[in-house]
This record gives C-alpha cells, structure tokens and sequence, in this order.
C-alpha cells in the first residue's frame, strides 16, 4: 500500500451525446486521453478554464456522469481496482466511503427541505456504519469537527437556514463522514469569501494532515493550486496539457497554454499592464493539440493541429514532469522552444486566493 | 404561523367581495327583466295572465327595483334591507337578517319559497363526495404515472403514458362523457348505469346492495371528471420529478453513497411532490366547474346542475348563492394547500415566520 499510488487515471476519455435527441449529430468529446496520479495523502489540484472538463473529469471518477454522457475509454484505478465499467453496487460503495466528494454549490448540494444533520447522518447509515440514532449523535460529531458554531443546531437547520461558510463547512462534514481514502473538492471555495475559503482549505488541509487522505481539487483559483497543493495538472479542452509539481509548473510553464495562464494572471494582477495576449475558446470539442488549434495558433502562424505527445522530464526537483506539446508541427514546436528562452514569468509569492477568479 | 393564517383568512375578504359583486353585476348586465319568468311556474295552474301583480309583489321582495348598491348590501347582509326586514332600515321587522353574513341566500326565483341554502347543502352531498373521490383519484393513479413515466423517460412505459394521456388530455369533457355513455350505457355493452346518482328503487334495496348501487352510477361520473385530468397531473408530476432528478442535491446524495431506492424516495420525491400539492388547490376548483358538465349529462342533481338551473331561470339568488359556495371553497382549498405546503417546505415555512 505504501508506494502504490492511490488513483491512476490513465487515456481517460469522456464524450457527451448531441444536445438533442433525434438530430443526429457525432457525440462531442469532452475529454481525451487524460493521465491523473494521485498517492495516498497526496494533493493534486485539476486547473483550467471554465469548460475545460474539470467538473467533467471529477463526474467521471465517481461514475456520476450527467445524463447522455460516458467513458469512451480509458481505466481509472483506485486502490488498484477499476472504476470503469464497475457495476452500481461497486462504485456506490466507494461513494461517500471511500471517496468524498465536495460540491461547488453547498446551497444546491444539499436537499433543500431535508436537515442538514439528517442528510449527513444518511451517509453513515447508508454504508451501514451505525444505527440511525447513533448516526444523529455522530453526524453532530462531525458538524463540531468541521468548525460548526453550535452543531446541533446546525443539525437540525436546512440548507438555507445556514450561511454561506457554514453550508460548505457542513458539506466537507458529510464528506469525510467515513473518513475517505481520497476527498474530491470541485471548486471548494469559489462560492466564498477568501477568509471562509481559507478556513475551508485548512479543514480539507487538516483532514489530510490527521487522517492521510488524499485530496484532489477541481479548481480555477491559479493561486489556490499553487498555494496548496503539491502537484497540478492543467486542464485544457479536456486534455491534460501539464502536469508536475504546482510551483515548478507556475514558475517555469513548459506548454503555451500555461504560460498564457500565468501572464494572464500576472496582468491582472499588475495595474496598467493590460489584457492578457489572447485566450483560446473553450467552447469546441477536444482533439489533438486543441491550443495549436485555437487562437494560440494564429499568433505563431501554426496551420495544422501539432499531433499529441506526451514526454517526460527531469525538473530540478528530481520529479516526473510531463508536458504535452507539438512535436511533428514544426512550426508550433519552434513556438514552444522560442517562448522558453524569454524570461520566465513569476508568480507573485502571496497573492489573494481568488485572485485569478476574477479573470471569469 | 397564527398570525399568517390570520392574515390570509383577512385577505379572502376583499377577494370574496370582489367575486361576488362582479357576478352580481355581471347578471344585472345580461339584458332582460330577472322577473320575466316570474310566475310561469304557476301560471300553468291559474293561466288567467294574473302574472303583473305577481311581479310587482315579487319585485318588491327581492328589492329589484332598488338601486344596485342597496341590494348588494341585502345580498351581502346580515340586515335584511326588504320590506319585510329590519325595522332599522325601514322594514316590518317580520325578517331582520338575510345575505351571506346571516348565512341566508334568500328564496329561489324559480320556486318561491324554497330557500337556496338548504338546497346547495343537498346538492353538495352529491357533488362534494364526487369532487374529493375525483381529486383522490386523479393523485392515486395521476402521481405515480407521472414518476413512473418520469424515471423511464424516453423508455416504454414512458412514451405509452405520455401518448394515451396526450389522447385523454385532447378529448373534451362532454365528448368523453358522451363517448362513455355510448360506450358503457345500455346503448353500448349496457354495463352500467348512466343516469342518477343512484336507482329509483335504491330505497328498497339491502344496505350492501344500495352501496353496489352507488358505486356503479358513480364510476362513469367520476371517470369523466378525472380522465382529462389525469393528464395534467401525471404531466406535472414527471416535469417535477425531472427537474428534480436533475438537482445538484441529487447528485450529492448519490456521490454520498445513498442507495437509488432512498435518492428517489427522500430526496427525489418528497422534492416533487411539493409542486403537486399546490396543484391541489387548481384541481378541486375545476372539478366543482367540471361537474357542470358531469352532473348535466349524467342526469347528477349536483351543485353544477343546480347552477346550470339557475343561470337558465336567471335566478339571481341560485346564482350567487352557488358561486360564493364555490368561491369560499376554491379559497379554503388555496388556503389549505399554502398551509400544507408551508408544512412540507422549510423554505415556504420560513417566509410564513418572516412575515
């Protein structure tokens, strides 16, 4: 158990079925040949923009693809068994036991007319931890875990009836309710305030620290994946363009498509410094290079779509970095060597936690 | 809570005015002398045109030459403002009280004498049980096509609901009665019975027979009543059941590990019934004007034949006399649903304590 990672995800493809039935259409891939590595007690935090396939990708390695969406291909392994093609009764087994999940919205993810105590203790009571009575004492328990003024009460409260930090602070409590091997977070903290949203983190954080669980954030917070988390994997049109560890990824990018990101953040942090060079649509469906593709492209004179390749390196580090780039297009290839030699862009060491959210 | 029944039993006021006074100045409007048929009824025994005297006198008891306001106040009440009525108000003091706040809806035009409240209580034994055994009905088969058809969306069962209840939505009532008569009357397969709410001899009959009896005039009524409905409701439940399955709540209870079975019966359908109860408060009003229909055709002495009497004799205390029945149960049905429904929803109940 102690070297095997936790989750590997490997050529992991999703595609989502035309918007209607009946008028015919090719599905639209969402994503396509996505990697993911994750150890026990490791942090690994998925960035990219909006409809890069973040939320997609979290979906998918809990089996709660949305309606008229599946796994194409690939395998996703946790704790050596597959995910893929697990029967119902498998995967929800793991659900809420083995791997929590976090939502966005704490308003929405909770049942609007069910107590919040009761959604929390049914999680318990589902995996047949305890009795129901005891799942009431113990859902109490673990509101008080998760920094909740006066739990009971909470327990007893509905969604609305709670504020904003409370709400997700409950939904982390139902969460780690089984004391999960691997927490998923989607946009834990995008809802809140930077203070709530650091308290947040640290509950996650301490979760980790105290129980060894491994947490795999779903995020476009640049500044959250960095600060917190040990490794990143970019995101970009449902392929992993980079990944490695988050602060060699942010301080010396080695795909396009992150240096962009991080110059656009660096712009916006800089007054006066102007709009970001451009920023590639999300909107189309993956396939090859979709950065060579998009308006990237354009701005080095890139014609065709740069074949995909992944290769590894050695960082200064001594870890396993990959980057997908052009390696049969020329000209995209040339790109990427000629944009390495400028000068490396640096992130601001302390910067807000949302800072890069206000880019949307 | 109190001070929010409180406050809703206060707003049915002005909306009970308002009901009244525009059916009320809607039949003095229809062209035409609301006396004309007065005496008809007798002048086939005493044929010798005595009618003139008779309506003046009648005139004069009903205060139809009085201005509009002083009989809607009559109507209204509690004081009786006829010569007959309270001596306050210029009257022989024989009859102080009269109008809807006395509980009095005065005589009726079309048989002088017979008071009209008595007759809607008799007529709402026949129309109240139909109405409620409909609406039970129409939720008892209605609610569970709906989810079924919603949890199988696209699938067989699905399509074969949605297809039929399209068919039954389409058909109008009193074509769907007569088809059902036709059908089922002693012109078709003579399986039941078509007209009465029950058989001439019903009084002879044993106890379990006279029940037998009910129940067998009762099912084409109430098969008229519902089967447009049904529709509605099972097509509002499978909107309401989707849209909730849909929900991020939904998804994080299953990302919680809860079995299918609890996602859909906790969270699912306690979520979607919610809308169908309000829907509650719709139906029953409109099974109370279906009945019109039902009751005409099936032969039912109902409140909506009686209304239908009324409005063709233009008996102005028949008409207004069913309508704020009608009016005052369409509003307790509202009232109950906002009641239950703030029972059931945590955020309505919310609303309600903030005022």
């Amino acid at each position: 158990m102690s070297a095997a990672p936790l989750l590997v995800v490997r050529g992991l493809g999703v595609s989502y079925a035309p918007a209607r039935t009946g008028g015919g259409g090719a599905r639209s891939a969402v994503l396509a040949g996505v990697d993911l590595d994750l150890e026990a007690g490791g942090t690994l935090a998925v960035v990219g923009e909006s409809g890069a396939g973040k939320s997609t990708l979290l979906a998918a390695l809990v089996g709660l693809l949305p309606r008229g969406a599946r796994v194409d291909a690939g395998s996703i392994r946790f704790r050596g068994e597959e995910l893929v093609g697990a029967s119902e009764t498998t995967l929800r087994c793991a659900r809420g036991r083995a791997i929590g999940v976090v939502f966005q919205d704490a308003l929405a993810a909770f049942d609007p007319v069910v107590p919040i105590g009761t959604q929390v203790a049914e999680t318990l009571v589902a995996h047949g931890a305890c009795s129901r009575g005891a799942a009431r004492e113990r859902a109490i328990e673990l509101l008080a875990r998760c920094r909740l003024p006066d739990p009971a009460a909470a327990a007893r409260a509905v969604a609305h009836e709670l504020s904003g930090g409370m709400r997700q602070r409950a939904l982390v409590a139902s969460a780690i309710a089984h004391g999960p091997a691997l927490l998923l977070a989607d946009e834990p903290t995008s809802a809140l305030d930077p203070t709530l949203a650091a308290d947040v983190l640290d509950l996650l954080e301490a979760e980790r620290a105290t129980r060894g669980t491994a947490l795999l954030v779903v995020t476009h917070d640049l500044a959250l994946a960095r600060e917190r988390c040990e490794r990143v994997a970019v995101l970009h049109r449902g392929r992993v363009v980079e990944t490695g560890p988050a602060r060699a990824v942010f301080a010396r990018p080695a795909h396009p498509y992150v240096e962009e990101l991080v110059a656009a953040r660096r712009a916006l942090e800089t007054p006066g410094a102007g709009a970001p060079p451009h920023a590639a649509s999300p909107r189309s469906a993956v396939g090859g290079c979709a950065f060579a593709r998009g308006a990237g492209s354009r701005a080095r004179g890139a014609r065709r779509p740069c074949r995909r390749s992944s290769r590894s390196r050695e960082t200064p580090r001594g870890r396993s970095r990959r980057t997908l780039r052009g390696r049969s297009l020329p000209s995209a290839a040339r790109a990427c060597r000629r944009r390495r030699t400028r000068p490396t862009p640096r992130i601001p060491p302390r910067a807000a936690p949302r800072a890069s959210s206000r880019a949307r | 809570m109190g001070a929010f029944l409180l406050r809703r039993l206060l707003w049915m006021i002005p909306t009970l005015v308002g009901i009244t006074l525009l059916t009320f100045l809607a039949v003095h409007a229809a062209p035409g002398d609301l006396a004309a048929r007065v005496g008809d009824a007798e002048s086939v025994a005493s044929a010798a045109g005595s009618s003139g005297d008779d309506r003046e006198l009648f005139r004069a008891e009903h205060l139809l030459d009085a201005p509009l306001w002083k009989q809607y106040l009559h109507f209204v009440g509690p004081f009786d403002l006829s010569p007959q009525g309270a001596s306050a108000f210029g009257g022989s003091g024989a009859h102080p009280w009269h109008g809807v706040l006395a509980l009095d809806f005065g005589t009726e035009f079309q048989r002088p004498g017979v008071p009209v409240l008595p007759e809607i209580g008799a007529r709402l034994a026949v129309t109240g049980p139909l109405a409620l055994l409909a609406t039970l009905l129409l939720f008892l088969v209605g609610v569970p096509l709906g989810v079924a058809s919603a949890l199988s969306t696209g699938g067989l069962v699905d399509r074969a609901a949605r297809g039929l209840l399209l068919a039954l939505h389409s058909v109008p009532g009193y074509a769907l009665g007569l088809a059902l008569i036709l059908l089922f009357g002693a012109t078709g397969w003579g399986l039941l019975p078509v007209l009465g709410a029950h058989a001439p001899d019903a009084e002879e009959l044993s106890f379990g027979a006279r029940l037998l009896d009910r129940a067998a005039h009762a099912v084409l009524p109430l098969a008229t009543l519902c089967l447009p409905g049904l529709a509605y409701v099972a097509r509002q439940t499978r909107a309401a059941v989707l849209e909730v399955l849909d929900a991020d709540f939904v998804r994080a209870a299953r990302a919680r590990g809860l079995a299918e079975k609890d996602v859909l019966v906790r969270h699912v359908l306690r979520n979607a019934l919610l809308p169908i109860v309000t829907l509650l408060a719709s139906i029953l009003p409109a099974l109370l004007g279906g009945s019109v229909i039902v009751e005409t055709l099936y032969g039912l002495p109902g409140l909506g034949s009686y209304a239908y009497e009324g409005l063709l004799a233009r008996d102005l205390n028949v008409i207004l006399g069913v309508t704020t029945t009608t009016a005052v149960a369409t509003l307790a049905a509202i009232l109950a649903a906002d009641v239950a429904s703030a029972w059931l929803d945590p955020r309505v109940r919310t609303e309600v304590r903030g005022g």
